[in-house]
């Protein structure tokens, strides 16, 4: 074969055109280098930040039980709090059996935990209850669940907001108050921080009878609808190290009956959005969006209940991922058709030049799949120079691009973590896992298949001149006269 | 015997719906060891004849035989081997030197003989100094000798020359036709040359005149 010859021979010749070439397959190489590194960086990103989202809506509640929460620590400031049924608790592994007596501020249930839990926590069980605060008397109304679900109006004055402000309620209504939030009064220091609480009427609260001052906080209780919870509760342990309380009725006989009817009501969710479609399935599953809880109350507390996002922030982080991902693939698309019309215009341009060549070459007798193969050597060459170098300069390119994009979405992902948490350790690793995933890792593959790519591109130009070429008429090329 | 034979080759331009015709019915026949030229007015179709004599067009009717097989069976085989064309505008590519014009021809021809191309090159007045000189820098007349050459490198049996004295000067326009006058009377070729110059046709051992109202080849001279 002399078609390397005459390729090598051409490319020596004619060094300037060479170095056009040369020029144009480097940035043809670099920018589907740079936008597959900029693709696979962003896909990498979509995982991390879905994985943050994941974290970030774990907690969903429409039920605020401050009370019994800061009760629980007002016993033992060490104890792991846990929250689940007592079926769940034992099928958690953490409980090794439960029992029951009286105790003198009601029915107290002992816990029996495993060596890898805290040991012996007493536990006031109380029916699920409803937190009231100092400053503001928030009550929902005595009725009957089915009642509401049936789209039953609370009547006016049934819930009371600061501001004396009376409004009548239903079901799924949603209401925010600003307030400070009270832990409890028997921790030492008092801690008052003003939060923003976004409420949706859940359920029904149902005072005891008997109730006293002592234990005002405990004896009130809200039934929520959800059907679902229950099914989470494993994910519950997963997310949620420290507990919360769990309804318990006043004696033994109406505990095991209420446990019942109250596991199945209650109403605590955990969502794992593994993606966003499976994400809007679990909301919709909650059949309420989520709540945004922020907490500081102290150390053993801090964060319990902080990182709680909206579905309309996972849509935000959404619609930024996707748009940022439509558009480099959009940008990709174009670039593509962009660099196969500029390849074939310039390499059209050179064909055009080497008419004269090619027409001689066909009078001499040489095949047209010689010639063929000799021009796309010839780019081959060229391309296979461009390309390695352009390794190179594409990393560093790649890298400065993806310095900008970081930048870009880190302020925006940590005005939505901020927003929605305090600072965690774990949560600064889920910020520095999603910083780490514009990491550029040189992939064997994905540089192969940039190659190919690119060797696709030279073929498909110079196929597409070579069958222009074909048409033209020999004897025009070469230019006789009649 | 004829070594090509042109049989009833008629050929036109498609102008729009119009066909142009020029050359309607054709039958020449040519021999080796003869030095034909081809003369006519301009436009009168005589270079078109010789594309499709050099394969390098094909005839809208009829056919043209090579040793009695139709040039277009193998266009390639017969433009490597059988056949020689040397054009007015001598053709040759410009990024390579008279030497690399020659040798490419001979590389396409799958020539694996031991051809001394500096020697071909020095008959026809070319020296090492200028075989190895890109085609650009040289002369016109320079490379019309070089593409004659390339034509004969490859011992063709039809040597074909379109106008080849057209652009040259009267000296080297007569060592051209010396050449093809040695080619075919020592070299046992088949020369067919196309001119308007009646004075050089006149060299030849047979003169065509194309006649353009019958569209044909007319024997003008033997």
């Amino acid at each position: 074969m002399f078609d390397q010859h005459y390729a090598l021979l051409y490319l020596k010749r004619n060094p300037f055109k060479a170095i056009i070439s040369f020029l144009i397959f480097f940035v043809v190489a670099n920018i589907i280098i740079v936008i597959t590194y900029l693709n696979l960086s962003t896909n990498k990103l979509t995982a991390s930040l879905y994985d943050n989202i994941e974290y970030s809506i774990s907690f969903e509640g429409n039920i605020f039980d401050t009370a019994a929460y800061s009760f629980d620590h007002d016993i033992n400031k060490n104890i792991k709090e846990i929250q689940a049924s007592d079926e769940e608790l034992l099928a958690s592994g953490l409980v090794e059996k439960i029992d029951y007596h009286f105790g003198v501020d009601g029915y107290i249930k002992n816990f029996f935990l495993m060596d890898e839990a805290y040991p012996d926590i007493t536990y006031y069980e109380r029916a699920l209850v409803y937190g009231s605060f100092d400053d503001v008397d928030l009550k929902l109304v005595e009725g009957n669940l089915s009642d509401l679900e049936n789209g039953a109006i609370i009547p006016e004055g049934a819930f009371y907001l600061e501001g004396d402000e009376r409004v009548p309620y239903k079901l799924g209504d949603t209401l925010n108050f600003e307030a400070p939030v009270l832990v409890n009064s028997y921790f030492e220091d008092e801690i008052r921080e003003t939060t923003n609480f976004p409420l949706k009427v859940v359920g029904i609260y149902d005072p005891l009878e008997n109730e006293s001052d002592d234990d005002y906080r405990f004896s009130e209780r809200i039934y929520v609808a959800n059907e679902k919870a229950l099914e989470y509760y494993d994910l519950l342990y997963q997310n949620y190290q420290k507990a919360k309380d769990q309804a318990l009725a006043s004696d033994l006989e109406s505990f095991e009956s209420d446990a019942k009817t109250l596991n199945a009501k209650f109403y605590y969710y955990h969502i794992d959005a593994k993606d966003y479609d499976s994400l809007v399935e679990l909301i919709d599953k909650t059949n309420s969006l989520a709540i945004r809880l922020s907490y500081k109350v102290g150390d053993i507390i801090r964060n319990e209940y902080s990182v709680i996002s909206s579905l309309d922030e996972a849509n935000k982080v959404k619609n930024t991922i996707d748009s940022m991902q439509l558009s480099i693939n959009l940008t990709l698309v174009l670039l593509v058709v962009l660099i196969l019309a500029g390849m074939s215009f310039i390499l059209q341009l050179f064909l055009k030049d080497r008419l004269l060549e090619m027409g001689v070459n066909m009078s001499l007798g040489r095949y047209k799949r010689s010639l063929f193969s000799q021009y796309l050597l010839e780019n081959t060459l060229v391309l296979g120079i461009a390309f390695i170098l352009a390794q190179f300069s594409a990393y560093y390119l790649s890298a400065f691009f993806i310095d900008i994009l970081r930048n870009a979405s880190n302020a925006k992902q940590l005005e939505i973590l901020e927003s929605s948490m305090n600072t965690d350790v774990a949560i600064l690793d889920k910020v520095n896992a999603l910083l780490s995933a514009y990491e550029i890792d040189f992939s064997l593959a994905m540089f192969g298949l940039s190659f190919v790519l690119v060797f696709v591109i030279t073929l498909l130009t110079t196929s597409l001149n070579f069958l222009r070429v074909r048409r033209f008429d020999l004897v025009d090329i070469l230019k006789k006269t009649g | 015997m004829a070594i090509l034979e042109v049989k009833n080759v008629s050929y036109y331009y498609q102008d729009g719906d119009q066909k142009r015709m020029i050359l309607e019915d054709v039958n020449v026949e040519f021999e080796r060891g003869h030095f034909y030229t081809i003369i006519g007015e301009s436009g009168s179709g005589k270079t078109t004849f010789l594309s499709l004599l050099g394969a390098l067009d094909k005839p809208k009717s009829g056919e043209i035989l090579f040793n009695g097989e139709d040039i277009y069976k193998d266009i390639e085989k017969y433009r490597q081997k059988d056949v020689g064309f040397v054009f007015q505008s001598y053709n040759l590519i410009p990024y390579m030197t008279a030497f690399e014009n020659i040798k490419l021809a001979l590389d396409i021809a799958h020539n694996k003989k031991d051809i001394n191309v500096k020697g071909i090159l020095e008959v026809v007045g070319i020296d090492k100094d200028k075989a190895n000189r890109v085609i650009t820098k040289l002369s016109g007349g320079e490379q019309q000798r070089v593409a004659i050459a390339r034509a004969i490198a490859k011992n063709p049996t039809v040597l074909l020359a379109d106008e080849p004295t057209g652009n040259l000067d009267i000296d080297t326009s007569d060592f051209i036709v010396k050449i093809f006058n040695m080619l075919s009377h020592k070299l046992n070729l088949c020369v067919i040359m196309v001119t308007h110059n009646l004075e050089i046709a006149k060299r030849s051992d047979i003169i065509y005149r194309v006649d353009q109202r019958k569209r044909n080849l007319v024997l003008s001279h033997v």
